[in-house]
């Protein structure tokens, strides 16, 4: 019996530091990799605002710094640009941890190319750029060219079994 | 000493009772069937799929995408460069056994990994149509444009024949 408490401390304790050195790595700034969300973003904060993103149809991935309540959640995801301007495409987008930290703070942090840009996030709800973006989506990431295509990017119906989208424009905050 | 050890032991259990998302999950349970599915058409309304790889792993099991096209099942896997969802390494390279569990039962099948666009473009609506967001009657696979260079993913496509 001794022995079962005994290795049941050595275990609670060992899964504690385990969860502190995860957390102070998180969102003290180990920053997302892959998949996996990370916490704040390190880097050189640009002074001047972004007239042309243009520059970022040659980048494959940002991050984007979301707040999760007090904390910092940052991931990495795709970006698209059109007229100059930046966007944020999102698959299954409210089913997503950062887009629904977005909707609640639109204030952001996006790092690109090492710079961090402090930015605002506004929902894009214009059809005819969403088809332009969904064109340019298709050929940017997934190296496709499809014939008349037609975005099916709007929520599906009860019996429609495919993925949604949204988008979001990144505008400087003032 | 033993403490530790005895600790070590119920995390490793405790570790193996659990999915980790994108590394794989723990082996699938369900009733092993030895009838040869001749056509998947059944599953064209679900979204995803969970699959166990027959090489061996810790962590064997995974949710992937998929298409049916003509009955055959594709099973399908997007990823940038260089990153390879584990499943997919162990097909590819290991062992293309694969079982798919559908409603509780396990079927086994054999996982072919297909690159040639010409049998692969005619996928393309369906995918497009599940999981990318756009209607489309055609489409085809394109090199990377002088304007996003290098920013294209990698797709994976795997034929599931019976085993």
């Amino acid at each position: 019996m001794r022995r079962w408490l005994r290795a049941l401390a050595w275990l609670g304790a060992g899964l504690l530091a385990f969860a502190a050195a995860v957390l102070v790595a998180w969102f003290g700034g180990l920053g997302p990799w892959g998949p996996f969300p990370g916490g704040i973003l390190w880097g050189e904060v640009a002074r001047e605002p972004v007239a042309d993103w243009s520059f970022a149809d040659r980048v494959a991935e940002l991050q984007v710094q979301t707040r999760l309540g007090p904390l910092p959640w940052s991931v990495t995801t795709w970006a698209l640009t059109h007229a100059g301007r930046l966007y944020l495409p999102s698959r299954n987008c409210f089913e997503k941890r950062w887009v629904k930290n977005l909707l609640e703070h639109p204030d952001v942090r996006v790092r690109v190319e090492g710079r961090l840009h402090e930015l605002r996030a506004v929902r894009e709800e214009d059809p005819a750029l969403g088809e332009a973006l969904l064109r340019q989506m298709l050929v940017k990431y997934l190296g496709i060219e499809a014939e008349d295509p037609r975005s099916l990017a709007a929520e599906p119906g009860e019996r429609e079994t495919r993925a949604y989208g949204c988008v979001f424009r990144l505008e400087p905050r003032s | 000493m033993r403490g530790v050890r005895a600790a070590l032991f119920a995390l490793g259990l405790a570790g193996l009772a659990c999915d980790l998302g994108p590394l794989g999950g723990t082996p699938l349970r369900g009733e092993r069937v030895a009838e040869i599915v001749t056509d998947w058409s059944f599953l064209a309304d679900r979204y995803a799929l969970e699959i166990e790889t027959v090489a061996p792993s810790l962590l064997p099991s995974a949710t992937t995408w998929f298409v049916v096209h003509e009955g055959t099942l594709w099973l399908y896997a997007i990823l940038p460069p260089p990153l390879e969802s584990p499943w997919v390494r162990r097909l590819r390279d290991v062992d293309p056994g694969v079982r798919i569990r559908v409603d509780g039962k396990l079927h086994a099948g054999r996982a072919v990994w297909v690159r040639d666009p010409d049998v692969l473009e005619p996928l393309l609506p369906a995918v497009l149509r599940k999981y990318h967001l756009v209607e489309t009657p055609r489409a085809r696979f394109v090199a990377a444009p002088e304007r996003h260079p290098g920013t294209q993913i990698q797709h994976f496509f795997f034929r599931v024949d019976p085993p």
